[in-house]
């Protein structure tokens, strides 16, 4: 388990991270969401051990990372923008990666080097940037780590590699013990992966749920009552978190389970009533205004 | 291999990645070793055609010289190199993720680079140096010596690139930028021997009796070069060519590599990862840096401006200097510290506090607090002075020096002569201090028109009783007072033997003895003549018995003892200097001895071989001080006359009586062994056929 208490990090006069904690389970694929600035890559340097925290610790299965090569050992970092050694090709690299990782999985990686078209022979230096991204991808996947830590991994794949990646993650972790984070400030890229997610903003961890966890307790409905009284009713019995008005449509979010939802709206005898799919960044919009951030803005 | 820090693999992979050094290294070993020597070996053969006992002698001084200068600038360069590119990547954030995310400590790191960097020097320095012995001995030059002195030449430099190598390191490693890091190891390589200079500068500009022996005979002075690791190596190779020990430079340069090496493992360890792209990786070690760098920099500029100026407003340029120099270079860093050109005028404080301590630095030279230019040490601290001025005699004069290895070495110069100089420091002695020192006249900056008027520059050599020597160097104005005071000096026995040192053991040397007087020029003794070595006791008994009024007469003519030394591979003496003395009508048994062999000592040219006399009088009132008046003397009357007033013009100094000024002559004689020869004089006072005939002409 990855866990970080109170963490924080400065660098001169700005405050990249402020007082986070976070507790990400093994087995669960983690989705780091934020602006650009949020302290996404300065959250993960600090997981994987490249940066010391001012304040707080980093701990990889109850053991401080920085420093610790049997930790790092367990932990691979896929940087925003991978490094290649000059004149590498990926036979190079993969096997300066394999004297260090004590689990690296070789015969793997060159069967994914095959299914992805990556030559193993060809100057790195010669590839596009999204043939890069796919190759560390594979150089970290096939690393054996516990965990991968991805900053904006998906930035720059096309659609099919995308989705590739995305089965590869979901069979390395049904294969073995395996703990993706991902660092994202897109949370539509996050949705069909991510089990769990944490909110950064401004240094600090808004929200931490389980995604599935957010969408059972928090759904969407449009419905037309007959009574305006009993709309005020309604409103006033459920949890609402968004409501919006279009005519004599009702459009609330609201907490609760869908029985519950539907089992007080049925109770007004409405003339029309339907719930709507709720997707993670409407989530997340809800769940930031009744923490008192205005998100809208801030939220690709 | 695997150790607790060091793996074979890794060193490999850091090697790997640096292997274009090593091949420029090893390419340059190639030529300045290897095919340097083939063209040597070439040169010597077939050009010099030396003996094998010759070239065997050059061989010796290729490796102990050249090699070790040679050697010198590509460890240099390979040090920079290696330093500089196998600690790269700390200044590229996205590099050292790379390597900070892996699961390797960073001490290891650390040393699993700074062993590559080592290896990819140390492999070719070995291997070229193996192949150079292969030459040699291809060559039938091979002896255990030869293999001790090469590998000395090795091992310095081995022991120097650790040194250059560990400061570029440590350089890059307190730094965030490529180009600071580039800078600051510079810095690192040349700044404590700048510094030393500078100061040193400062002190011959402002202290009137600032003498540069206290820096070149002290060894502190010359250990604290061991702040630059190039610097260093120079002392080394020096007193190696000086035979001298090299015990404590090289115990210093083991350890200096040692702490440099470990303060890089520290510094590594304790550098954050984030601070690629930073200027300092410290911040607080960045603004000691400034400090230390913007400081002395502009005092340098200060410098520059007290050298520009004139002479009678370079107290204002040297201020104003220092304070731009301030401004520039604290703008200058203030740019490269925040990347930033609109950032030169920010921390002003700081500019302020350095401002404050320069000033500080600055007073210190100015008015001079500690009293260096008054130093005199009180008379029962004394134990002998050592004097020398030029002005004493225009004689070259030499004194031998041994090294421990029992070398022989010859100094030039007056100054050479204050070490072999022991003057009690009794009260007449000590009275003589006193003079100097109360007349000493500031002659720097403050008052350089007073250079023009006619001085004195007075050497003195403080031995203290408790084992220092403290150097002053004082000029005065050339009075008929100081004149009698400095005449006073040839009095005392020990002043004598110190001006006219280690007579008994130069006589061993002697290879040729040259006579000149007017127009007399005899070579007394031949080379190898086995009576050579009479003519210095004659002169040494002579010396200490001549009254001290008799120094005061016009010499009757100049002794040049040529020394020479039997070297290793060679059959005759080796010329190794000459020496000039003055004869004086005093000394009998040289007198005699020259006689002997044929000279005829004189103050005055001899009428009677002189066929003309030509006088060029500058005495004039022409502007441009050209020749007022050209006048040929034939007659012999005439000739007679004027060589009473004539004497030698190439003897002088201050206390022999005084020569008319502007005016000159030539001799037209016959030398010794009949020959026609052209000699030039000087007038002890201008007859007055000389004024006849000028008016004559006018």
């Amino acid at each position: 388990m990855i866990r970080t208490n109170e963490v924080s990090k400065r660098f001169s006069d700005i405050q990249a991270v402020s007082g986070v904690s976070l507790e990400i389970r093994e087995g669960e694929a983690f989705g780091l969401v934020g602006t650009n600035g949020a302290g996404k890559s300065t959250l993960l340097r600090m997981l994987c051990g490249i940066l010391k925290p001012d304040e707080g610790s980093v701990l990889i299965d109850e053991e401080e990372i920085y420093e610790n090569e049997d930790r790092k050992q367990e932990v691979f970092y896929l940087s925003d923008d991978a490094y290649f050694f000059a004149n590498a090709t990926p036979t190079e690299m993969e096997r300066y990666y394999r004297s260090l990782y004590a689990n690296y999985n070789s015969p793997r990686f060159y069967e994914m080097l095959d299914i992805f078209r990556l030559k193993k022979d060809r100057k790195i230096s010669t590839f596009s940037k999204g043939m890069k991204k796919q190759l560390s991808l594979l150089l970290g996947l096939n690393a054996g780590t516990k965990y991968l830590l991805c900053d904006e991994t998906f930035d720059g794949l096309d659609p099919v590699v995308r989705q590739s990646v995305k089965s590869l993650f979901a069979s390395e972790m049904l294969s073995r013990e395996f703990t993706p984070l991902i660092a994202s400030h897109n949370l539509r890229e996050l949705e069909d992966i991510c089990d769990h997610v944490g909110l950064l903003h401004e240094g600090g961890i808004l929200l931490s749920r389980d995604l599935e966890d957010m969408k059972f307790h928090i759904h969407k409905v449009q419905c037309v009552l007959s009574d305006k009284k009993q709309e005020e009713q309604l409103l006033k019995e459920m949890e609402v978190l968004q409501y919006l008005r279009q005519g004599s449509l009702m459009m609330i979010t609201a907490r609760g389970t869908q029985r519950e939802i539907l089992q007080r709206i049925s109770g007004k005898n409405p003339l029309f009533c339907e719930v709507l799919p709720l997707s993670l960044e409407e989530i997340f919009i809800s769940e930031t205004e009744v923490a008192g951030y205005e998100i809208k803005n801030i939220i690709c | 291999m695997k150790s607790k820090t060091l793996s074979a693999d890794r060193i490999w992979d850091c090697f790997k990645r640096q292997i274009w050094i090593f091949a420029i290294i090893f390419l340059s070993m190639l030529f300045g070793y290897i095919v340097h020597v083939i063209q040597r070996f070439d040169n010597w053969e077939n050009l010099s055609k030396l003996t094998n006992t010759q070239m065997m002698v050059q061989y010796m001084g290729f490796i102990r010289s050249d090699l070790a200068l040679t050697g010198f600038v590509i460890l240099v360069m390979g040090a920079l190199l290696n330093g500089i590119a196998g600690f790269w990547y700390l200044h590229s954030a996205k590099m050292s993720d790379f390597y900070h995310c892996l699961p390797i400590r960073r001490e290891k790191l650390y040393w699993n680079q700074a062993a590559a960097g080592v290896l990819s020097y140390l492999a070719p320095e070995v291997a070229v140096s193996l192949l150079l012995l292969c030459v040699g001995a291809a060559k039938g030059f091979f002896t255990m010596e030869l293999v001790g002195q090469l590998a000395v030449t090795v091992g310095l430099h081995i022991l120097c690139y650790l040194l250059v190598y560990a400061t570029t390191v440590l350089a890059m490693l307190l730094t965030g930028r490529a180009l600071v890091g580039v800078m600051g190891a510079l810095a690192f390589l040349s700044y404590v021997p700048m510094l030393l200079l500078l100061l040193a500068y400062y002190g011959n500009i402002f202290f009137t009796t600032f003498a540069w022996e206290n820096l070149w005979k002290n060894e502190a002075f010359w250990l604290s070069f061991c702040g630059s690791p190039a610097a260093w190596f120079l002392l080394v190779e020096n007193r190696r060519m000086e035979h001298e020990s090299l015990f404590l430079l090289v115990a210093v340069g083991i350890l200096a590599a040692a702490a440099l090496f470990l303060l890089g493992r520290w510094v590594y360890k304790k550098r954050p990862s984030e601070a690629a792209g930073s200027a300092m990786a410290f911040a607080g070690f960045g603004r000691v840096v400034k400090f230390l760098v913007e400081i002395p920099a502009a005092l340098g500029v200060g410098i520059l401006g007290y050298r520009m100026a004139p002479a009678n407003s370079r107290g204002l340029w040297w201020v104003l200097g220092v304070l731009i120099g301030l401004v520039l270079v604290h703008g200058v860093m203030e740019i490269i510290y925040q990347a930033d050109f609109r950032k030169f005028f920010t921390h002003r404080l700081e500019l302020g506090a350095e401002a404050l301590l320069a000033a500080i630095l600055a007073s210190l030279f100015l008015l001079d607090p500690f009293g260096y230019d008054s130093y005199l040490p009180a008379q029962e601290k004394l134990a002998s002075i050592g004097i020398a001025s030029g002005a004493l005699s225009n004689e070259t004069k030499v004194s031998f020096r041994k090294d421990k290895e029992g070398n022989l070495g010859i100094d030039y110069g007056a100054n050479a002569l204050q070490e072999q100089m022991k003057l009690p420091a009794d009260g007449k002695v000590y009275e003589l201090l006193q003079y100097i020192c109360q007349n000493r006249t500031r002659f720097s900056w403050r008052d350089e028109a007073g250079m023009d008027t006619p001085n004195v520059a007075v050497n003195l050599a403080y031995r203290l009783k408790n084992g220092r020597t403290v150097w002053r160097e004082y000029r005065l104005p050339m009075t008929e007072e100081t004149r009698e005071e400095l005449v006073k000096l040839w009095q005392w026995q020990e002043f004598r033997e110190g001006f006219y040192c280690q007579l008994e053991e130069k006589s061993m040397y002697v290879r040729a003895v040259n006579w000149e007087s007017m127009g007399d020029q005899v070579n007394i003794y031949e080379e190898n003549d086995p009576a050579r070595f009479e003519v210095l006791e004659a002169l040494r008994q002579d010396l200490a018995e001549a009254p001290a009024d008799s120094f005061q007469e016009m010499p009757v003519g100049k002794l040049t003892m040529d020394y020479g030394i039997q070297d290793k591979g060679e059959q005759n003496l080796v010329y190794l200097g000459s020496e000039e003395f003055y004869i004086y009508s005093s000394y009998k048994r040289t007198i005699a001895l020259l006689k002997e062999r044929g000279a005829t000592p004189a103050v005055h040219p001899d009428p009677q071989k002189t066929t003309e006399i030509k006088v060029y009088d500058y005495r004039g009132e022409r502007h441009d001080g050209g020749l007022d008046a050209e006048m040929v003397f034939t007659d012999r009357k005439e000739i007679e006359t004027l060589s009473e007033a004539v004497v030698n013009g190439n003897c002088w100094s201050f206390q022999l009586p005084p020569t008319e000024e502007n005016i000159s002559l030539s001799i037209e004689t016959v030398d010794h062994y009949g020959s026609p020869t052209t000699v030039y004089g000087q007038f002890l006072y201008v007859p007055e056929l000389i004024e006849e005939r000028k008016s004559e002409k006018q």
